[in-house]
């Protein structure tokens, strides 16, 4: 029967009775629109309607639902004035990004680029290309593009972790960043338990573009991509802070709990803590929303993935493309006897711990203080290793 | 599924700013990088679409679909033109890009630039970034952003690197692993990757080889490349599999902080129990498991088989003889 009114027809026309009545109703949907009037059958019209509107938050049209009634939310658009350079530039890199095993998990990313790169086009446009012998990727994290519709709804959102007992969290995304590869997500957040759940707070539907509004072949694509190997790449990630369960518990003390019980907002004695999460392990479509963020965003602290600072001690003669950047600094008193030492800012901790190791012989770490302290604590554990009993 | 319904939409936006509101369905297939029948197909369903008792804002003019011309109608050919003209005090539906879309080409924009040494394009990338983030902060999401990624490494190599690559000559370089003397090597570079730790891909004498840059050292610009080393070295470029390591089978037992070894080693086999995780691989050398043991560092539970568990506490324990004493005053707390 669809094939009389393929899909986009179908959703043009929807998108176009949605701005041009400024707000609709399903019922109205079906009236007014031919595609949808077509239908005999209310229940497949009503499914067909749905898989419409979630097609089109997906293509990155915010559409709003208010009380039955959709709305064209046009708040929600990040305007931004690009030179056709600009469009050119971006366009080419996507056109060059791998579409190999390392874009898997990646679709709804690439999806959320092509989109973005189409409506920029349609403003400007320009046959500037970046050199083709690049090779560009996207940041694994399925659902970043769903977290930052929530960031930017200002939504509190609840979703699934991977870890080897699978947890249940709620959270108040304030801050999404780019580390090792992969998408982290930053704010207030605490895990769900009974007490929580206990509480009946109804889910919805995510605000914008949602995992919920996906079509079933996007469920099923999402859940295959979610079963692929790992990438490949040297490992590096974030240790430093990590705690239980893999999230990255930047600052495990900082608990407001308190004041929003006094204010009789929290239904729940388990505390928030500004957490950070790896994108990739928060579980494909089980984003949900949970109503709005009602907490001021934590302040915001990267030292879990750079070091601020580092001093290193270099044996004369050595030179070293990881030391290329560093500037020349005074020496410590730790420094070996004829070695000089250069300091690094903003620097990768776990590339620094590497380079460490596989120049042992010619570089020694000798500070910062908190940094040194971590190098030893890890280096002294490694020498009391055990064998597997 | 495809994003057809913002191509479509991108086009009316595009075709509303032109100045006589024409153009050629090769110049909208050239835009918007599909094929010119494609951008006729998806112009028909939007012309087609419809709402009772009200009419969208414009009028479309389309040759007809390829095959479906009348007898007194030219071919459809990308030379063919749409006309478009939009009627009165009504608007095309907006395109409006939000934040899911400018994070994505953020990360996409980063990635070059994580490749692209100081210089006229930089800048350019640079500047580009600026205005995203700009846009981003002035619509209130300046959480939503994360700061531009630093270079690594040596541009100056790099440079030469990317224009041995632009210009498709050979190049000679010295590469130096931690664990092996510094080689001499004749490529010829292919593609430079901008994975986590930038990487090239190159041709030579042994066939495909994969180059981390930040160890590649003293390059000299050569000869450039016949036809037909360009296309054999593609070729082998194309046929290559993924790299899967290769030499002593190690076991790790590391705690949940240390289980991001699961996502990243390639090959490897994982068995997880409560905050326990088994890993399996393949460690090429003591310099590459040391590398990755000091990354995992107190999540490290146990290792074996023996001897490498014997060996890599030799390492340590030789290591620790050298990493800078503490002060008095840490010493009781950091003491194992």
């Amino acid at each position: 029967m669809s094939e009389e009114y393929p899909k986009n027809e179908r959703c043009f026309a929807l998108l176009g009775a949605i701005q041009c009545f400024q707000g609709m109703t399903r019922a109205q949907a079906r009236k007014i629109i031919p595609a949808y009037s077509f239908y005999r059958s209310e229940e497949t019209f009503r499914r067909t309607f749905e898989r419409d509107i979630a097609a089109l938050r997906a293509y990155g049209y915010p559409i709003r639902e208010e009380n039955y009634t959709y709305f064209y939310d046009a708040d929600a658009a990040v305007t931004s004035s690009l030179s056709s350079l600009d469009i050119g530039l971006l366009a080419s890199a996507l056109t060059q990004v791998d579409k190999g095993k390392h874009s898997r998990g990646k679709t709804s990313l690439l999806r959320a680029a092509k989109s973005g790169i189409a409506k920029l086009l349609a403003d400007n446009f320009s046959a500037e290309h970046s050199p083709r012998y690049l090779k560009t990727f996207i940041p694994n994290g399925e659902e970043a593009p769903a977290i930052a519709a929530a960031l930017q709804a200002r939504r509190r959102i609840s979703f699934e972790y991977r870890t080897p007992v699978p947890r249940h969290y709620e959270m108040e995304p304030s801050h999404l960043s780019v580390h090792f590869g992969n998408f982290y997500v930053t704010g207030w957040a605490h895990p769900l338990g009974e007490s929580v759940q206990e509480t009946g707070k109804a889910s919805e539907t995510v605000l914008l573009l949602s995992a919920d509004s996906r079509t079933t072949d996007q469920w099923t694509a999402s859940h295959q991509t979610e079963q692929s190997g790992p990438h490949l790449s040297f490992p590096e990630e974030a240790t430093a802070q990590i705690r239980a369960h893999g999230e990255i518990n930047i600052d495990l003390y900082e608990e407001i709990v308190t004041s929003e019980r006094e204010e009789g907002r929290e239904e729940t004695d388990i505390p928030w803590k500004k957490r950070t999460f790896r994108i990739s392990r928060i579980v494909s479509g089980s984003i949900k929303n949970v109503g709005e963020a009602l907490l001021a965003p934590p302040d915001i602290d990267t030292s879990a993935f750079l070091a601020p600072q580092a001093v290193v001690a270099v044996k004369p003669g050595f030179r070293a493309a990881f030391l290329a950047h560093a500037t020349p600094c005074s020496s410590t008193e730790d420094t070996p006897e004829g070695w000089t030492c250069v300091q690094l800012t903003s620097v990768n901790r776990h590339h620094l711990f590497e380079f460490l190791i596989e120049y042992s012989h010619s570089v020694r770490l000798v500070g910062n203080t908190g940094l040194l302290n971590e190098w030893r604590t890890r280096i002294r554990h490694l020498a009391c290793l055990k064998e597997k009993s | 599924m495809t994003h057809d319904v913002i191509i479509a939409n991108a086009m009316l936006v595009y075709l509303a700013g032109e100045a006589e509101g024409e153009a050629t369905l090769g110049q909208l297939a050239s835009r918007f990088s599909i094929h010119w029948k494609k951008a006729l197909d998806l112009l028909w369903g939007i012309s087609l679409a419809e709402i009772e008792g009200h009419s969208f804002p414009f009028d479309i003019v389309l040759p007809p679909r390829p095959g479906r011309e009348s007898e007194n109608e030219a071919p459809t050919t990308p030379e063919s033109v749409v006309r478009f003209s939009q009627l009165a005090d009504a608007h095309i539906p907006p395109l409006t890009v939000i934040l899911p879309e400018l994070i994505s080409l953020l990360s996409l924009l980063d990635s070059v630039m994580a490749v692209t040494p100081t210089g006229a394009s930089r800048d350019a990338l640079s500047s580009l970034r600026s205005k995203l983030v700009a846009s981003a902060n002035k619509a209130g999401f300046a959480s939503a952003m994360w700061e531009e990624p630093s270079l690594e490494g040596d541009e100056s190599i790099l440079a030469l690197l990317n224009e041995a690559a632009q210009k498709e000559q050979w190049v000679t370089l010295s590469y130096r692993t931690p664990d092996k003397p510094a080689q001499q090597m004749e490529i010829f570079p292919v593609e430079i990757r901008s994975e986590q730790r930038p990487s090239l891909q190159a041709w030579g004498k042994t066939g495909v080889r994969t180059l981390r840059i930040d160890r590649i050292h003293a390059v000299t610009l050569g000869r450039t490349a016949r036809r037909s080393e360009k296309a054999a070295a593609r070729r082998a470029i194309a046929a290559e599999t993924s790299w899967v390591p290769q030499g002593e089978t190690v076991t790790l037992l590391v705690e949940a902080p240390g289980r991001w070894i699961a996502d990243t080693l390639p090959g490897v086999r994982v068995r997880e129990e409560g905050n326990l995780t088994t890993v399996i691989f393949e460690s090429r050398s003591d310099s590459f498991l040391a590398s990755l043991l000091v990354q995992l560092g107190t999540s490290v539970v146990s290792i074996k088989p023996t001897c490498v568990a014997q060996r890599m506490r030799a390492y340590f324990t030789k290591l620790a003889a050298n990493v800078s004493p503490h002060s008095s005053s840490e010493r009781t707390d950091m003491a194992l």
